[in-house]
């Protein structure tokens, strides 16, 4: 019976209902303050969930995301230090730029080497977390080194109301609908979809699986260097064996509650964005609640079986034999 | 057929190639430091890496078999834990131990349930598990660590015939597993499986039970590794072990067990837990931070995997002639 809606609208209802649940549960949601940290929350969640769906849809998965973001963060951190009135341009200039080449890395290591994307994200994790302990000479970004330009991003925005949306919450706006214009329309990026579908009948078709490869973590990892803006704007600092730490799994929890199927082919960016408030909801509520930091992780990891739960996919033929997430790339 | 060679005990290019890297990498390390080439303290840091050794070992039955199990980390570092606060209220060594293993396997057997009962891909489950179990130690253990009675301290020093007790039980491991995926049922259904699902299936292989084994096989390992872990240092934290998947999975695949399953190198896994234990001393007494060292980890692991597919023909035919 539901299968009667579309798409879009099904694959929204579970982290709507979500979301719905943690406002009845913890009323003082609604108080001023927890609707600004939930906003300071989603912007750099959103930016590497949009990256990560892409792969996701490809039929592959970046677990490399995290430690992409805390290379991005520490190498703009290393330029604040060097150019502190750096323009705010300059600033995500350099974050996404250094993001772009590390996804590049990781689509030419799938695409071209044909290692399996799972084993090669999880390598890479290992090695852009080594980089940014090299990029910033093992020290901490402090906040005097973050210049206004940035901080301001998540501090300043649009007033409206008695509120202000901050300006590293448009970016994510304006870069989310970017995105879902360019999935509709763009062949290139339509082609992900048929390549994550069905990869042979898309290789007949003449779309290169390297191409995709090179296509989706290139994306997954300029997304990445744009979250590192926001991970800085929010923080004002920044450690090399903390920043970004573990937010892959948030991203792939994201997508994957977005209704996002693991054996590739679809997923649309507005379920997600639902996917990733409602864990930035649920991420304000646990604190509101008073639920501890030593709580977090097995939490999240009961969430994240529950959203694997609640995606079980339609075709489980398809979904066991890409078990391992390799198959594809070979 | 009468001419011995060493290709006949299953001796082969990769092993050769891991040999050389361990000389390689002897040599480097005595122009290191001096003292590299020192008996005693080579057993030493051998052995702090054999509980990683002991994963990857049995890793090579879920690897083979086509899938991946991430959570093995989590799951040493939980029984660790678990071990600490059982002996700290009391309980007998025996019955730590027992309940240490225990967990272990009922650990590897909740991530063959989860894979069932979500019908997930089994590296999605694992890595959701990761977090889990992770997490469970640290609502058990919270900011603290706890250490352990004299009676289990201190088994990484004792030495039997030469060896330490931890590498006694990784290289007799070694020779089981051998055993078993060269003659019994159970390892030649996994390869079966790993090289052909669908094949291995309609031959009458059950292929859900050979998985779970596996799991269940890889979280008694992670329990062991554990249990060795707590000996070792004497406490336990929630924070210990993160990132050992990386390590057992390197081993794993540098061995050349492929990592797309069907294929196994028992002999390799040894042969890469030996040079990676070297190599990462070397890189300790070079100063080298821990997450430099992990950053190389990363390569080597992508190296392995690249070096296997990019002549995938050649392999192929070294399959063929070989079974």
């Amino acid at each position: 019976m539901t299968n009667r809606l579309p798409a879009a609208v099904r694959e929204s209802i579970p982290p709507a209902l979500g979301i719905a649940i943690c406002f009845l549960l913890v009323p003082k949601l609604a108080a001023p303050t927890a609707l600004e940290s939930i906003a300071s929350w989603m912007p750099m969640l959103w930016l590497l969930a949009i990256g990560q769906l892409l792969v996701i849809v490809a039929g592959a998965v970046d677990v490399s995301v995290g430690s992409i973001l805390g290379f991005a963060t520490m190498a703009l951190g290393m330029f604040l230090k060097t150019h502190p009135d750096a323009p705010v341009a300059l600033s995500f200039a350099v974050a996404a730029g250094v993001g772009l080449v590390a996804g590049l890395i990781n689509g030419a290591i799938v695409g071209y080497l044909k290692v399996p994307p799972l084993v090669t994200t999880i390598a890479t994790l290992a090695s852009f977390r080594g980089l940014a302990f090299m990029v910033s000479g093992a020290t901490t970004i402090t906040g005097s080194v973050v210049s206004d330009s940035v901080t301001n991003l998540a501090s300043k925005g649009v007033p409206i109301g008695s509120y202000t949306v901050p300006w590293i919450l448009i970016f994510a706006i304006l870069a989310a609908l970017a995105m879902d214009f360019a999935v509709k329309s763009l062949p290139k990026l339509r082609s992900v979809y048929a390549f994550g579908s069905n990869a042979e009948g898309a290789f007949r078709r003449g779309i290169s699986s390297s191409s995709i490869y090179l296509l989706v973590f290139g994306l997954s990892g300029l997304f990445a260097g744009f979250a590192a803006v926001a991970y800085l704007s929010r923080f004002a600092m920044a450690a090399p064996g903390s920043a970004g730490v573990g937010l892959e799994l948030s991203a792939i929890a994201a997508v994957v509650i977005g209704g996002a199927k693991l054996s590739g082919g679809t997923g649309r960016i507005f379920p997600v964005t639902l996917g990733c408030l409602f864990l930035s909801v649920l991420n304000v509520s646990l604190a509101v609640i008073g639920v501890g930091a030593d709580w977090q992780l097995l939490v999240f990891g009961l969430f994240l079986l529950a959203a694997l739960g609640a995606n079980r996919t339609a075709d489980p033929s398809k979904n066991s034999s890409s078990a391992t997430g390799s198959r594809k790339a070979a | 057929m009468s001419k011995f060679s060493l290709s006949r005990l299953g001796w082969n290019g990769t092993h050769s190639l891991i040999t050389a890297l361990i000389f390689l990498t002897l040599v480097i390390g005595s122009r290191v430091s001096d003292r590299f080439l020192d008996r005693v303290y080579l057993l030493e840091s051998v052995t702090l890496f054999a509980e990683v050794g002991i994963v990857a070992l049995v890793l090579n039955f879920v690897i083979a078999s086509g899938v991946i199990d991430l959570s093995v980390g989590s799951i040493t570092v939980l029984v660790a834990c678990l071990y600490a606060k059982l002996s700290a209220a009391g309980q007998s060594l025996p019955v730590c131990l027992l309940a240490a293993i225990g967990a272990g396997a009922a650990l590897g057997w909740t991530n063959v349930l989860l894979v069932k009962l979500l019908n997930a891909p089994a590296f999605l489950v694992t890595v959701a598990t990761l977090a889990l179990y992770r997490g469970i130690a640290q609502v058990l253990m919270g900011p603290q660590s706890v250490e352990i009675p004299e009676s289990w301290v201190g088994i990484d020093t004792q030495t039997f015939v030469g060896l330490t007790i931890p590498l006694w039980i990784l290289f007799l491991l070694a020779i089981l597993i051998g055993l078993v995926f060269d003659r019994h049922v159970f390892g030649r259904e996994t390869l079966a499986i790993g090289s052909n699902e669908e094949a291995a299936r309609n031959a009458g292989v059950n292929v859900s039970r050979t998985r779970a084994i596996a799991f269940v096989l890889a979280g008694v390992a992670s329990a062991v590794a554990g249990v060795l872990m707590v000996s070792r240092l004497g406490l336990a934290r929630h924070e210990f072990s993160r990132g050992i998947e990386l390590d057992a999975i390197t081993m794993v695949v540098v061995g050349g067990t492929s990592i797309r399953g069907g294929k196994v190198d028992v002999l390799g896994t040894v042969l890469a837990f030996l040079l990676i234990s070297l190599v990462r001393t070397v890189m300790g007494i070079a100063n080298l931070p821990a997450e430099y060292q992990f950053s190389f980890m990363g390569l080597l692991l992508i190296a392995a995997v690249a070096a296997i597919g990019i002549q995938p023909r050649k392999l192929l035919l070294r399959f063929r002639t070989r079974s």
